[in-house]
């Protein structure tokens, strides 16, 4: 099986997806020649031509506005938003038009669209592109969103995307795609709703979206020297979240950690901790920790800026404290 | 001071980059903004220029070969006789690893040593310090257990909220219970002369017999835990309990061991066992002899204890005078 | 494409259509007064040759977007009665199930994407609409209606750029009705709007939006030439909403005169206007345009009935329909 990297993983699900369906498009900045300033979508206007890959103006309320449109009239469009923290400015039509059209007209309008987008901080890129904003659109009923943690993911997620019918936002690490992992040669999808148990374990689980699923599998490696058997669970999407894999990990751990980039106030780590206190509460022997990106605005200076995301390291330590029973937080 | 030429970074996602023609040679006069060399990306060739004027010199890499950002390239000397001939580097890297996944490299981040602390930041800094508690003063009138510590005593009969009493630290966990015997009753049964205690306190009725029992236990527990506090209920025959006469004013001391007494010298009966968590001290009367049936929750009361608090009491049934001593 | 020219049939069919508009908003404004209507609705009268004039000029294939102000477009793409009452009573046989109400009701199989209860919010979906149409080469065209007030919204400046480089088969109907909201279009927008389309290379129009006929002519060049590729197209159609911004909005002189409403009914009343043309070239008399009013009005009722009795959708319906199963 060949490795590839998330870059070209991406790349081959938007090629593969485009010559099934001639109703797909690429649409954002720079996605023609220049292949995005990343890289990710170097080669397709050859094989597709401009028709089909759709540079634009910086416009993006406009080309997010003009996919919901296309999407609701027959095309299926992608739309490359550059940076994760750009969200802010698609947000009216992705979540008041997107997101609630096939709920307002009862049903009878829909909008397939995939919104592709990325998220990871430690690029020293300072504030405003080094967000982790997934929760915001978690929130809002009618979208759906992905998290794929390597390149293996990122393909099979996205092609799930561009064949879903509804909105599906896709978050792709921008430290990631020069990392590589295997990829089979056949053409596979994955289901949303459905995550990964990357380890087995029996004294706590750990559960990592995104790039936090490799802080995970690290803390575990560490965890082993110390005689603790972790569980690491990849979620994989959020909207929809596999609840019952990760609390039947819980049951038969008693004990919960939930790492994730974005913020850790009012985020994805306190939803599925609250998920996991509510419904697999008598099975707790620790309370479920959060370790979510520090609250505050992301710094430049490297010295600060890798303080504020979660480690391998950071995740260990707490896992080591509450199987030992030791506190977290005072009483 | 030679002007040192390095890989550049020449695009975002781009950590090194292929040398494919030198434009220029050692020896070379250069001047600030010509192209010395070109190089290749994943995509595009681009000219690199010379950020500084003089001569070329010391070219340490090969043409062809992929070069990380930041390295060292060649350097550009003010005079000529500072020029320095080509010199071929050993292969930076090889051609694996040059494609290999790699963060793009920042030279700052390898010197950090970053101070990294994952404790969720809690409000009260200084508290959230990792503690176990453990705490005379609870810090809760609740016993404080986690939730799978509860299912499990509960499934195996102790009462978490006699857990303070043993002097577990909590929050109690799981590994906490399975330490703990498994729950359910034990029992110690004494039996002495009534003799002695006939003489002394004849014709008493129940209810000063009572009264003679608890100082009797109370005595007794004095004695032999000094430190422990001991709340004593009466059971009534119809099952009710009440207080104590003597009743001490700190009868909700939380880690009070609590002891139930059970009168039956007015019956035929002489001995009450219980199936369920307490303790029970039943003291019965029968052909001559007072019968003393302790039936207790070894979580509470360890069996030593309970032997020698039975065995005093008892010792006081049949010598009465020893309650005076 | 239909002979315009002395069609009397056409030029009835839009009278009709602008009566039907006329009477649903009568209604709908009654069944407001009377409580009988759940939430809020802001009415189209006065506005009825715009959408009928502009609709008229397009195919069932053709998109439209609408505002919040949207029974008027809803009803000039081709709706019925039964069903818009139903939607803005909330009831299950309603265009949306009764999930819209009357800001976001779409009737997708006449081509319309839906009210918009965002200002402007439509803008990129109509130019999206034109950008598909282009790409998959299916020679409809999409109307985008909106009102003077979103001519203060950033997306539109960033659609209309695109639309132009493009070259997409969108039109941009603005109904400059003089108001945005309570506040008058000269106190919220600098310059000229027609400019604004302008300084894109966009070919823009300005017309007596009271005149369905003068708008029908219009919209018919310009529908065609879109279709062909040339789009797109801006027009101003000058025009005044009789009610106020939403059927709560009674007392409002301070914002508008009476004098100025009563100036506007009087003489610029786009049925009275085509009626009158009706007239005079002998295509109809007064009598049976009468008839014609009273045959409308009865079919309105018997719809507003059939709507009051209509069933609500059942409880489970609000958790159907988040996204598409399958």
């Amino acid at each position: 099986m060949p490795e590839i990297t998330l870059s070209q993983a991406v790349n081959q699900a938007i090629a593969e997806e485009m010559r099934r369906d001639e109703t797909v498009f690429l649409i954002g900045e720079d996605v023609a020649e220049a292949g995005t300033p990343f890289k990710v979508t170097s080669g397709l206007v050859e094989e597709f031509s401009t028709d089909r890959i759709i540079d634009t103006p910086i416009s993006e309320p406009g080309f997010m506005g003009l996919a919901v449109g296309a999407a609701m009239t027959g095309s299926r469009p992608i739309v490359d938003l550059m940076f994760g923290d750009f969200l802010f400015l698609v947000m009216d039509q992705l979540c008041n038009q997107a997101a609630k059209i096939h709920y307002m007209s009862g049903g009878k309008l829909n909008v397939p669209l995939v919104l592709r987008t990325n998220l990871g901080a430690t690029r020293r890129s300072a504030a405003q592109h080094s967000q982790s904003l997934h929760a915001l659109v978690a929130h809002i009923p009618g979208l759906k969103v992905a998290m794929p943690s390597s390149a293996y993911e990122a393909k099979g997620l996205l092609k799930t995307a561009i064949r879903d019918d509804n909105p599906v936002v896709i978050f792709e690490d921008k430290l990631m795609y020069q990392d590589k992992a295997f990829v089979p040669e056949e053409e596979y999808c994955l289901p949303f709703g459905k995550a990964a148990i990357l380890r087995e374990g029996t004294d706590v689980t750990l559960i990592g979206t995104s790039s936090m699923r490799q802080v995970c599998e690290k803390a575990a490696l560490l965890l082993e020297q110390d005689g603790i058997s972790a569980e690491v669970i990849d979620p994989r999407t959020l909207v929809p979240l596999d609840e019952n894999t990760i609390l039947d990990s819980v049951k038969k751990t008693s004990r919960a950690i939930v790492v994730d980039e974005g913020h850790q106030n009012f985020g994805t780590t306190a939803e599925i901790a609250a998920r996991i206190s509510e419904k697999a509460f008598y099975f707790l022997d620790a309370p479920v920790v959060r370790m979510g990106a520090m609250d505050v605005p992301i710094p430049f200076s490297p010295v600060l800026e890798d303080l504020t995301v979660p480690t391998a390291a950071g995740v260990a330590d707490n896992a080591k404290k509450i199987v030992a029973g030791e506190l977290i937080h005072a009483l | 001071m030679p002007f040192e030429v390095r890989m550049p970074q020449l695009g975002m996602n781009q950590d090194s980059a292929t040398i494919v023609a030198w434009l220029k040679n050692v020896g070379d006069k250069v001047t600030e903004g010509e192209a010395i060399f070109e190089v290749e990306t994943d995509k595009t060739t681009m000219e690199v220029e010379a950020q500084s004027e003089g001569y070329l010199s010391g070219i340490q890499v090969k043409l062809g070969v992929d070069i990380p950002v930041g390295e060292l390239i060649a350097t550009i000397v003010e005079n000529k006789k500072d020029i320095v001939k080509s010199v071929t580097a050993p292969v930076l890297m090889n051609e694996e690893d040059s494609k290999s996944d790699k963060k793009p490299k920042d030279p700052i981040q390898k010197e950090v040593v970053a101070e990294r602390n994952d404790v969720p930041k809690s409000e009260d800094e200084k508290s959230s310090k990792s503690q176990k508690l453990v705490s005379p003063i609870p810090v809760s009138e609740k016993v404080l257990a986690s939730p799978k510590a509860k299912v499990i005593a509960a499934e195996r009969g102790i009462q978490v909220s006699k857990l303070r009493s043993l002097g577990l630290s909590e929050p109690i966990h799981v590994a906490d219970i399975m330490g703990l015997p498994v729950g359910g009753q034990s029992n110690l049964m004494a039996v002495v002369d009534d003799g002695r205690f006939l003489e002394l306190v004849e014709i008493a009725d129940k209810m000063e017999k009572n009264a003679i029992f608890v100082s009797f236990l109370r005595g007794s527990w004095r004695l032999l835990f000094p430190e422990k506090a001991l709340s004593v209920q009466i059971i009534n025959l119809d099952g009710s309990v009440s207080s104590s006469s003597d009743a001490e004013p700190r009868n909700h001391e939380p880690n009070a061991a609590s002891i139930s007494l059970f009168n039956l010298c007015e019956t035929k009966l002489f001995s009450y066992g219980s199936g369920s968590s307490g303790n029970i001290l039943s003291i019965g009367h029968h052909n001559g002899t007072f019968i003393l049936n302790f039936s207790y929750s070894e979580v509470e009361i360890q069996l030593s204890d309970a032997t020698k608090l039975i065995d005093e009491i008892a010792e006081r049934v049949a010598n009465p005078i020893r309650q005076l001593l | 494409m239909k002979e315009k020219t002395h069609n009397t049939e056409f030029y009835l069919r839009m009278y009709r259509q602008m009566v039907k508009i006329r009477v649903f908003e009568d209604n709908a404004n009654q069944l407001y007064l009377n409580a009988k209507m759940p939430g809020l609705t802001h009415m189209y009268s006065g506005e009825e040759a715009v959408a009928v004039g502009i609709c008229e000029a397009l195919k069932v294939t053709d998109k439209i977007t609408s505002t919040h102000r949207g029974h008027g477009h809803c009803m000039a793409k081709g709706a019925d009665f039964r069903q818009m009452f139903c939607e803005l009573l909330g009831k299950v046989k309603g265009y949306c199930r009764g999930k819209g109400g009357s800001m976001h009701i779409a009737d997708q199989t006449n081509g319309n994407l839906g009210a918009n209860a965002i200002v402007g919010g439509s803008m990129g979906i109509a130019t999206g609409s034109a950008l598909r149409a282009k790409l998959q080469k299916s020679n409809d065209v999409t109307v985008c209606f909106f009102g003077d007030g979103a001519t203060a919204q950033g997306l539109m400046y960033e659609v209309m750029n695109m639309a132009a480089l493009w070259k997409l088969p969108v039109i941009y109907a603005c109904e400059n009705n003089g108001y945005s909201e309570y506040t008058s279009t000269d106190e919220i927008a600098a310059g000229e709007i027609l400019e604004r389309a302008r300084a894109f290379g966009i070919e823009a129009f300005n017309v007596d939006g009271q005149d369905v006929i003068a708008v029908n002519k219009l919209a018919s060049e310009l529908v065609e030439k879109a279709r062909k590729g040339k789009g797109p197209f801006f027009i101003e159609l000058m025009t005044y909403r009789y009610h106020g911004h939403h059927v709560g909005d009674i007392n409002r002189t301070y914002y508008r005169s009476k004098e100025e409403e009563a100036e506007w009914k009087k003489n610029r009343d786009p049925i009275e206007i085509l009626g009158t043309f009706l007239k005079t070239e002998g295509i109809a008399n007064d009598d049976e345009l009468r008839k014609l009013y009273l045959k409308v009005r009865s079919e309105a009722s018997e719809a507003v009935d059939y709507a009051i009795n209509a069933a609500y959708p059942d409880p489970s319906e609000v958790n159907m329909h988040v996204f598409q199963e399958g």
